[in-house]
Order: C-alpha cells, then structure tokens, then sequence
C-alpha cells in the first residue's frame, strides 16, 4: 500500500452553541490515497464541512494531526504554508460566492498562477487558455465577467482555478450540489478526467449518496462529530452497517417505477 | 374529483434593461381536488414562476397572459386562505423578531377570525401537527433557535393553517440534507392526505417528485413539455428531455463512473 498522501488523526473541535459545548469533530481520523477519492457523508451538523475547513485552515482545530504530502500541516506558517496551499485545494458550493462577481474569468485564474509564482507574466495568457481548454470551456470566455456566465461555467471556471496550481488532493465542498442535473453529470466526467490524467485526489463532501455512489472509491460517514463507517463506495452503500448509513441510504431519492 | 386549479395559456413575461423576457409560454393543466402534482425542471424552466403566477405574486411590471381560474371559488384566491406557500428558505418567510406562536397564529386570526387565545391553540395543534417536538414550548421560541428542518416544519404549518385548498411547496426541501428531505416529504404527503389539499410540488429532481406525486408537469425554457401520471413519466416518458433528466438522474443502482477495477 502506498503511504497516504493526507492522514488527519484524532481531529477534535468544538463549538460553542447556546451556552452549550457542540462536538463539530469528535475524535476523527481517515486518509486519502493519491488518487483516491474518499467521500465525508452526512447530515448536516455532522462535521463534514468543518473537517474539510479544518484541512484547508480556515478552521483551528483544538486537538489533532493532519499530515499532507509528508507534511505537518498544523505546524506550517507563512511562505511554507503557501506552498503546502498550491498543492491542496478547494471548490465550493456556490461558485458565485466564491468569486469576486466582477472580476474577469482571466483575473481569477491569472490570481493563482502569479501568487504561487508558476507561470511567468509574459505566459499567462496562454497558460489560462490552456486551463479554460482542460476544463472544456472556451478560451474565449476569459474576458467575461464572472456574474456574466452560466453557474455550469462558473463551476467549470472554480476547477480550473483549482488546478491551476497543479494540486495533489482538491476538498470537493457539495461542489456539484448546486448543479443542474445536466450539468452535473459533466462536471463529474471532468473531475474524473482531471484525476486520472494528474493523479489528484478528492476529499469529496456530500449529503447525496446517489453521486457520491458514482465517483468516489471510498466513503467515511459521519454523524454528530465521529466516523460511524467507512469502507468501500459500493459496498457500504450496497449494505450500510450503521443507523446514520441505513437512514441515508433510506433518504435518497429513488426513482419510483409502476406506479 | 372536483377542479380546484385550471390554468389556462399562461404566458409570463418579465421586463427590465429595457426588454423583455419571456419566462413562461403558453402553459396549461388543470389540478384536482387532493392532487398532488409535481413541477420538475432545470434552472431556467419557469417553474418558479408558474408557482409565484398562481400564488399572484409576480413581481410589478410582469406581463401576464392567459388565466388561472380557482372553480370552486366564487371570488379571488387569497393567499393564506386558500392556498399556502412554502419556500425554499424557511428563514425568508418566518419573521425573525415574532415567536413561533405568534406567527402562527397570525394567520388563524387573520383567515379564520379566531381570538388570540384561540389562534395560540391552534397553532400548538398545527405545530403537533407538523412533528415539532414539545409544540407548547416551540410557541415560544425565535426562528433562529430552531434547527433548518425545524423551522420548515414551522413555515409549513404556518402554510396550512388556515386550512387552504392548494399547498405549493417550492423546492421547500433542497436546502435540507437527504434525511430531513425524506421526513419533509413525508410530512407534506401526510397532511395533504388529512387535509384534502392538493399540492403543487415543485423540484429539480425527478426521482423526488416520482416519490410523492400522482402526475408529474417536467418543463423546459418556459414551456410544459410533458404531463402525465408519476408512472407513466418514469417509466415510458414521451419526450426526449424527459428522457435525458431520467438518464441524468443518479441513484443507489446507477453504475459508478470509476473504473470497474478501481471500486472493485
């Protein structure tokens, strides 16, 4: 087995809610191969987002370790810090929230290839070409202002930001929740593309087992701060173990024929 | 059964920058009495429109064509009275200064001409009604105290409580994770039985909708492009879209899109 590119161990986190101490993160440790995609299900409050904020340090954690690509994360500061960010990135739910509404699909991918230095100035314009092609848009479009395009292109804009930055693992936030089932379908086929060309691996988060049934090789489901199982895609999805997996399974919406 | 709602050539038009949009043509169906019908379609479909042009409340300027008729009325609809809507966001129809109770019974004196104290009776029966753990203390509680499922059970019963003829429900359950869309769901079936309500349910997801409907209306661009019973949509749909949101639907039995040897 190769040695895994992200192990979090023992994350804890709470939060003050109405006086009363809540666990976000009770206890939790998985770990991503590379390449591997592993999806954190649950209902909301079960800590999903809060491990995935966690990871990429927009959360402090009050107990734990997480070690990523042969790194401490939690110990990292500054210009070590920036670098470890090129190689661990984040698609959100709502692409429109993620990005300055007026600045141009040029600046928003110019933004990560100057900061982290990848591409010099004179190459850019080709390089952003180059990243609107890899994700299946047009090169045109690199004029357009973000609140201008459709909200499958501003999905399709927030990969090709992620990748700009050649990342090893990419936290998938409900990235495709928000989607039109036309759409949806798309940005999957192309996340799947991007990680078998590039080797990334995907944090995948998730209320909805029917996607996370097709795209990722794992899954961890949390409930109320703690992992309450974790296996194979399929396999936990085919035969859930714990009251949250059955109760899950339970809830997805199945097509219901004969009626 | 009785018709409760003929909609008939209903066009909406939206006007702004100086042109107009056409964002429903020529849409009819008719709902029965104790129908629950549901509205499925992308972004873009009109769906939204068709639930705030019966609800009468498209925004000023909007052109209206065509008609909404209510037979079984003898005057206009009035929105509360006879029919109650329930959005996709509870915290944008609840007030978030007002307790639960007050709300509620707003509305059951507003429609039903009942006495505050009566009206607070009845909104602890609606809330009982609706599943809300210890309704006599949820009268007292603030919107933001309560959990997103919580609060929608409360604008649902706010929805029904002056006991109108049509619930429309707009993608009332998309921001709740699967679980609390399910018992959503299966709150909204169960009163819609008791009350004799007929229901407009109105989604992006097909797979939902087969779950809780007799017939299912799937548009496109503004026109209805197939009607029928839930069965007849999910399991022989005439037109190729409806084809195409079926395909693009992803179940618990929809292959993986990994590679056999990679979930093997």
């Amino acid at each position: 087995m190769t040695a895994p590119l992200l192990a979090a161990t023992n994350l804890r986190k709470r939060f003050d809610s109405r006086g009363r101490a809540v666990a976000a993160l009770d206890d939790v440790s998985f770990e991503v191969a590379p390449g591997e995609t592993l999806a954190l299900v649950g209902p909301s409050g079960s800590g999903k987002t809060t491990a995935a904020r966690a990871l990429m340090r927009l959360t402090e954690l009050d107990g734990g370790e997480i070690c990523f690509d042969s790194e401490d994360l939690l110990a990292l500061k500054g210009a070590r810090l920036r670098a470890v960010r090129a190689r661990l990135q984040m698609v959100f739910q709502d692409p429109r929230a993620a990005f300055n509404p007026r600045a141009t699909v040029a600046r928003v991918l110019d933004d990560p290839l100057r900061i982290h230095g990848i591409v010099p100035r004179a190459e850019r314009p080709e390089a952003i070409a180059q990243l609107l092609q890899r994700v299946g848009l047009s090169p045109d479009l690199a004029t357009r202002a973000i609140h201008e395009i459709s909200g499958g292109q501003r999905q399709r804009v927030a990969i090709a930001r992620a990748i700009a930055t050649r990342p090893r693992l990419i936290v998938l936030d409900e990235a495709v929740s928000a989607l039109d089932v036309s759409v949806r379908g798309q940005i999957l086929e192309l996340l799947l593309d991007l990680q078998r060309s590039q080797d990334i691996a995907y944090l995948f988060i998730s209320h909805d087992l029917g996607v996370v049934r097709a795209i990722a090789h794992r899954v961890a489901i949390m409930d109320k701060g703690r992992i309450v199982e974790t296996g194979k895609a399929a396999e936990v999805i085919a035969n859930p173990q714990s009251s949250t997996g059955r109760a899950l399974v339970a809830a997805a919406p199945k097509l219901r024929h004969g009626a | 059964m009785s018709v409760r709602l003929t909609v008939e050539k209903l066009g909406v038009s939206y006007r702004g920058d100086g042109r107009e949009t056409e964002v429903l043509k020529d849409v009819s169906f008719e709902l029965r009495a104790g129908e629950r019908l549901a509205i499925i379609g992308e972004s873009g479909s009109g769906k939204s429109t068709l639930a705030l042009a019966i609800a009468g409340l498209l925004p000023p300027g909007s052109r209206v064509d065509g008609d909404v008729r209510w037979p079984e009325l003898e005057r206009r609809p009035v929105n509360g009275r006879d029919l109650g809507f329930v959005f996709q966001d509870p915290s944008s129809s609840l007030n978030p200064v007002l307790t639960i109770g007050e709300q509620i019974a707003e509305v059951a004196r507003a429609h039903l001409g009942r006495s505050w104290r009566e009206a607070y009776e009845h909104a602890e029966m609606l809330l009982g009604r609706v599943h809300l753990p210890d309704p006599a203390s949820a009268l007292r509680a603030f919107p933001h105290q309560l959990s997103g499922g919580q609060r929608q059970r409360v604008a649902i019963a706010e929805a029904i409580a002056a006991r109108p003829g049509l619930l429309i429900a707009d993608e009332a359950t998309s921001a709740l994770d699967t679980i609390v869309q399910a018992e959503i769901v299966r709150l909204l079936e169960e009163l819609v039985a008791e009350d004799g309500m007929s229901l407009l349910f109105i989604s992006h997801d097909i797979a939902l909708a087969s779950q809780i409907a007799d017939r299912i209306a799937v548009f496109r661009h503004g026109r209805l492009v197939e009607i029928g019973d839930a069965g007849q949509i999910v399991d022989a749909p005439r037109e190729a879209y409806t084809k195409s949101l079926l395909a693009a639907h992803m179940g618990l039995d929809t292959p993986s899109l990994l590679a056999p040897e990679a979930v093997a």
